[in-house]
């Protein structure tokens, strides 16, 4: 039977039902010490079959072919689970094939010319320092196609090419060692690769991992603290994003909850959520029930706008469907998820701030972050960072960590800078990891609890 | 399975491969899950797949493939013309015998009913101590793992896996709780009441704002710890590669007499514990640190005759889709003598749960967590404190050790290695004076 033909058959006896199958390309490629160890050409490919009935949702998936037995299997669950009244979910209709454009096909580039870059930039990374005593040099590249097709009639396609190269280096100086990573992605093809300065980003992660080794140990207790872009990038998507995810409703697992409309930060914060920002690595065209992408202001101007949305959430509470439904995989329940994540710009420029910083901590760079929705809570480590007095730069500080209750912070944020970048990454979430990208200016925030051995 | 398993071994060895192997899994995985107090979501994957790994002269290939013969061996082989040679001699094991490994035969007859009836039991436990249900889920997997090589080893086992995970909310805050076993013996009341208990004094916890003398550590709080910090330097690899605290220590008293560290692959209905680890090794049972002196490395067959030892049985493998990784099986921290309850003293923080163990440093043992919830006993009563950041570094504290107790709990946790650490690990309740509190 055709997945449209299974798809009539299960709709019958169920509220909704959505068969995607994803077909994946990748290829990893990581020198260890200029060992070669790993070093995966992969193809995977799968189906899943979601059933919606009155409330209880069945999902079954496989990584061989579609069977009618997934749709079995499904169904008994939801079946097993619903009660109540029929639960509607709308959809907007859609009917299209989306495509990123690659001017040279990442499935066609021959794996011997990815191995041969990957060797030069370890090469390129060995030169650097005699302090380094460690290196990695990761490269990946995806190409991800997926179809999704639904009760409603809906099928929608989206293949779209992803890369990553990431260089980590360890420096040792006598019993001190410090390690850096340092990563840069796109959306696009084979050709992305000549396009960025890989030099830079050797450089760039050696230099952090050398100057690490005559950092000092953080002060801890409050302090007034400049942020930059990437450590304001992961702070807004771990402590803002996070809570605006509206599957945190059907749990009450949100201090955002209620406050819609309502002040959470100061005036001078604006937090978007866009995955459109194609070619930034957590963009995407299309979401993982079948769903166009759109832009969302979560917080303007201090105040609570909306939540980002899947079907079951946006059905559930009435919220605008805006495409925020992801799944890692076709084994993968999508659940909401954030895409390019960022702070709007302000009209601070960096000297002002640090004028304005006066005695504090300029904190760089992230080393990763980890938040409490409930409680409202966040800790997030600073890769490295000064100790700055009267508006001068002092001495080098590593691993600072800062922790509090995210409203809190929001409303201590007393200025926001004109330099907005953005970082691509991965972000774990119900056990999924899902591209992501992050964006800030510089941003000036008082009072942050700092954890530190000093 | 096995008869394609072999299928691709041959046609790897006939295509010019020196030596072969294929590593191959099905898995069966069941759920059930709540939302708050109702449960609503059901879930069933099935996967299975072959790992194939050949060897040629010093060249190792890999590729993996659910049942295309021809594209895994080809991909398996060109991989292997283009990688760089190793540096010591690869040679696969040969045909062992495989030792015992943890199969509950009642995984095969659980049903929908059962797996719900779970799901309710740990949300009644919550709700009993009067917290609510943010989310309980109960799931359960049959795996069918076994290898081949063309040294004549032939090895295939079933595995059980079961677990419980339950975040109760009590106002504005919330605390998860977890139970895993390779058996179905878990107990989803205890589960629901500790989620529910903990969530109560979390949303009483206040920041701690006095002098502390002393921090005790609960075995999940260590286990979260040691896994980003002090283990990864018995890993054979990192030490070979220069990442390990314990290099050029093997002999030495680097930590403190009271420190026995045991990595036991082959403990009794252990949550790693295996028939053969991912490269066919019997898993063995070996000493990692004895009183404070480093005994031994964790080797999988390549970095074991890069060293001229034999492998420990610790290259592990989660699926087929996966290389042998040297990892932990189930490590064990040897206990001590006193109660955990008698180093509770005033001005004792009794740290229960924090959060951002992962983003420790493995290459000092520095670490920075934030207390999620923790108890300061003063003038003998014990006060929830939750917020202070939490600073030391594990190896001081290994090498200072004041005090473990004698009771220990199966410590991390299968789903959030990030905040519990690897699972499988056995620990005890650790108290030093050598960590900072800060507020």
């Amino acid at each position: 039977m055709s997945i449209s033909t299974l798809i009539k058959k299960y709709e019958q006896r169920a509220d909704y039902v959505e068969v995607r199958r994803v077909e994946s390309k990748e290829t990893t490629i990581r020198l260890d010490n200029g060992e070669l160890v790993t070093f995966s050409p992969s193809e995977e490919s799968g189906y899943s079959v979601r059933i919606l009935y009155r409330g209880g949702w069945g999902f079954a998936s496989t990584n061989g072919e579609l069977s009618e037995e997934l749709f079995k299997k499904a169904l008994k669950m939801a079946r097993s689970l619903g009660k109540g009244k029929r639960t509607r979910v709308e959809k907007p209709s859609i009917n299209r094939s989306f495509e990123f454009k690659q001017q040279e096909k990442l499935e066609d580039v021959d794996i011997s010319d990815k191995l041969d870059f990957v060797k030069e930039l370890d090469r390129w990374v060995k030169k650097l320092s005699k302090k380094v005593k460690s290196r990695q040099v990761v490269y990946l590249d995806s190409v991800v196609e997926k179809t999704v097709v639904d009760s409603f009639g809906n099928e929608v396609r989206e293949r779209l090419p992803r890369l990553r190269v990431g260089v980590s280096v360890v420096a040792k100086q006598g019993t001190n060692m410090q390690e850096s990573f340092e990563a840069f992605d796109r959306i696009g093809g084979y050709e992305v690769i000549k396009s960025f300065d890989w030099q830079r980003l050797g450089v760039d992660a050696v230099n952090k991992a050398v100057s690490l080794l005559q950092a000092r140990q953080p002060p801890s207790g409050k302090f007034k603290i400049l942020v930059d872009q990437e450590l304001g990038g992961v702070f807004i998507h771990e402590a803002v994003g996070h809570a605006c995810e509206s599957d945190n409703l059907l749990f009450d697992s949100t201090i955002m909850k209620g406050l819609e409309g309502k002040r959470v930060g100061s005036r001078n914060l604006t937090v978007i959520d866009d995955p459109t920002l194609i070619p930034e690595f957590g963009a995407y065209f299309v979401d993982d029930e079948g769903v166009k992408a759109k832009k969302v202001v979560l917080i303007k101007n201090g105040v609570f706008k909306e939540y980002m949305t899947n079907l079951e959430t946006s059905s559930k509470f009435g919220l605008k469907l805006n495409g925020h439904a992801r799944a890692q995989s076709y084994a993968d329940e999508p659940l909401v998820r954030m895409s390019c994540t960022y702070i709007a710009p302000g009209d601070w420029k960096f000297e002002e701030l640090m004028e304005e910083l006066k005695d504090g901590l300029y904190l760089k760079g992230f080393k990763g972050g980890q938040v409490d929705p409930v409680e409202g809570t966040f800790l997030f480590t600073a890769q490295m960072g000064y100790v700055v007095k009267n508006g001068e730069i002092q001495h080098l500080i590593k691993d600072v960590s800062i922790g509090g209750f995210t409203l809190e912070l929001l409303k201590n944020i007393v200025a926001v800078g004109d330099d907005l970048e953005f970082k691509g990454g991965f972000c774990g979430k119900g056990g999924q990891r899902m591209p992501n990208t992050t964006g800030s200016p510089h941003v000036l925030i008082n009072d942050a609890l700092v954890g530190g051995k000093e | 399975m096995i008869e394609t398993a072999k299928k691709i071994l041959n046609e790897a060895m006939k295509r010019g491969a020196d030596q072969a192997e294929v590593f191959f899994t099905t898995t069966k995985t069941f759920g059930f899950s709540s939302v708050k107090d109702k449960v609503k979501k059901g879930y069933y994957h099935q996967d299975s797949g072959f790992g194939l790994r050949v060897v040629i002269g010093k060249r190792v290939g890999f590729s993996y493939g659910r049942n295309d013969v021809d594209r895994i061996v080809e991909r398996a082989l060109k991989t292997c013309k283009k990688s760089k040679p190793l540096e010591a001699e690869f040679s696969l094991p040969s045909r062992t015998k495989k030792g015992r490994g943890v199969f509950d035969e009642s995984v095969e007859s659980l049903d929908e009913k059962t797996s719900m009836e779970m799901v309710k039991r740990t949300v009644k436990s919550v709700k009993d101590v009067g917290s609510k249900v943010i989310e309980a889920s109960f799931s359960y997997a049959v795996e069918e793992r076994g290898i081949v090589n063309s040294e004549g080893l032939e090895n295939v086992e079933k595995a059980s896996y079961f677990e419980i995970g339950v975040e109760a909310r009590y106002r504005s805050s919330s605390f998860s709780d977890f139970e895993y076993s390779r058996k179905f013996d878990l107990n989803p009341e205890k589960v629901g009441e500790n989620a529910g208990k903990y969530a109560k004094d979390v949303e009483r916890a206040r920041m701690l704002k006095e002098d502390v003398k002393k921090v005790l550590f609960h075995p999940n709080v260590l286990s979260g710890l040691l896994t980003f910090t002090v283990w990864p330097s018995f890993y054979a690899d990192n030490v070979q590669k220069h990442r390990s605290l314990f290099e050029g220590k093997l002999g030495k008293q680097v930590l403190a007499r009271n420190i026995t560290v045991i990595d036991d692959g082959t403990q009794k209905d252990g949550w790693r514990t295996y028939g053969f680890d991912g490269e066919g090794c019997k898993m063995k049972k070996k000493f990692l640190a004895r009183k404070g002196v480093i005994s031994s490395f964790l080797y999988d067959v390549y970095t074991a005759s890069k060293d001229g030892v034999d492998p420990t049985g610790n290259g592990m493998r989660s699926e087929f889709r996966s290389l042998p990784r040297i990892s932990l099986t189930n490590v064990m921290l040897k206990n001590g003598k006193k109660s955990w309850e008698d180093f509770l003293e005033d001005r004792t923080v009794y740290v229960v749960s924090t959060l951002g163990s992962f983003l420790s440093n493995p290459a000092t043992a520095d670490f920075s967590v934030k207390i999620a919830l923790a108890y300061y006993l003063e003038n003998g009563k014990l006060l929830p404190v939750k917020g202070n950041m939490l600073s030391g570094n594990m190896l001081v504290i290994l090498k200072r050790l004041e005090e473990v107790s004698k009771e220990t709990l199966v410590a991390g946790s299968p789903s959030d290695v990030y905040t519990y650490g690897v699972p499988g690990q056995k620990l005890p309740y650790m108290a030093t004076e050598h960590v900072k509190v800060s507020f």
